[in-house]
Order: C-alpha cells, then sequence, then structure tokens
C-alpha cells in the first residue's frame, strides 16, 4: 500500500489554456446567469484575507 | 487567488442552486487566467451531497465536475492512512461517521486551502486550525 496522501502536494500548477476556460466560463454562464457582484466582491476580499494569512505565517 | 475545498454543504449549495456565494467562488475561480486555481472535493463528499439533492441537481453537479478547475480527490488504498491520520484525532466513535469530513480535512491540508462550507463544525473538531470560508 503506497501512502500516496501522506505528505503536502507540492504545488503543481497547470496550464489553464484559454479556450478551455471561455468553455468553462460558458458553462457556468449558462447555470448561474449573471453571478452576483457583492458575491464576487466578498470572494475576493476572502482571497485577499487567505493570501495575507499565508504571507504572514511565512 | 487560490484554490477552494468543497465539502457536501458546499456542493449541495451548488446543485440546488441555493447560494451566490459559492457560484461566485467557482465563477471567480474560472475567470483566473494562465494556471488552473482548483476547486477540490472529495468523492465521499460528492457521494453525500447526490444522496442529498434531487435527481434534477445531477446535471448541475457534472457540469462542474466536467469544468477543469474541478477536482475530485478518491479514497483509495493510498490515501487511506492520510484520511485515518485526521480521523484517528476523533477517536473511536467518531471514525465510522467522519470518514466523508476527514477527507474533505485531508484534501484541504495536503494543499494548504481553506474549505468552503456552510457547517465547519465537523470539520473543525477533527482539526481545529483548518480554514474555513463560510457560505453567507
Amino acid at each position: 500500500m503506497t501512502p500516496e496522501h501522506d505528505t503536502p502536494e507540492t504545488r503543481r500548477e497547470r496550464v489553464y489554456p484559454d479556450e478551455t476556460r471561455a468553455q468553462d466560463l460558458a458553462a457556468l454562464l449558462d447555470i448561474i446567469g449573471t453571478p452576483d457582484q457583492a458575491m464576487l466582491d466578498l470572494a475576493r476580499r476572502r482571497d485577499e484575507e487567505f493570501a495575507a494569512r499565508r504571507a504572514h505565517a511565512a | 487567488m487560490i484554490g477552494r475545498v468543497l465539502d457536501s454543504s458546499a456542493l449541495i449549495a451548488w446543485g440546488s442552486r441555493s447560494s451566490p456565494y459559492v457560484d461566485a467562488v467557482i465563477f471567480s475561480r474560472t475567470e483566473h487566467h494562465g494556471y488552473v486555481v482548483p476547486v477540490v472535493t472529495t468523492a465521499a463528499a460528492l457521494t453525500v451531497a447526490l444522496a442529498q439533492l434531487p435527481g434534477k441537481a445531477a446535471p448541475v453537479v457534472e457540469a462542474l465536475l466536467a469544468m477543469e478547475i474541478c477536482v475530485v480527490d478518491e479514497l483509495t488504498p493510498g490515501s487511506a492512512p492520510a484520511v485515518a491520520e485526521v480521523l484517528r484525532e476523533a477517536g473511536p466513535y467518531a471514525a465510522e461517521l467522519g470518514v466523508t469530513a476527514a477527507t474533505i480535512v485531508q484534501a484541504a491540508g495536503r494543499r494548504s486551502l481553506p474549505v468552503v462550507t456552510s457547517n465547519p463544525y465537523p470539520l473543525t473538531s477533527l482539526r481545529p486550525d483548518l480554514e474555513i470560508d463560510l457560505i453567507p
């Protein structure tokens, strides 16, 4: 048995091709319609908070 | 921008179209140019969510799973020891019921990502310092 998940994952950035991203965005907009701007702003603020915590911890 | 882990409550919110915040989290990851900022969940959390959603929600969940940003961690013989390590902290009686939460805690811990959830307590009882992105 290989303990494949027992160590922190190294950061592996996967390329997000523009064409694939456009397809994903189209699928999303089809489901959710126009996203709520206040919620987008909240998600962005929380991203900044999480990033700040990481910077502080580093 | 960093990724997010979605627990079953977040997946239910997505599938039932009940949370503009979950929509916004997923949408904003998809807007990111260049490299994938992942939305991660686990097969166990997905199973719990699907069990609680009506059948008509399945295509909505499947659409998310089909996106390039989406990653689903499976519970395999290889990943079981690390999930068991999370459960061990909770004691013998919590273990049976806590497998789903433990897979989420483990998925978040190994990637250092916050968990989007409306119900953080099963998660923070397993790991008090887990970062939570509470659904408003």
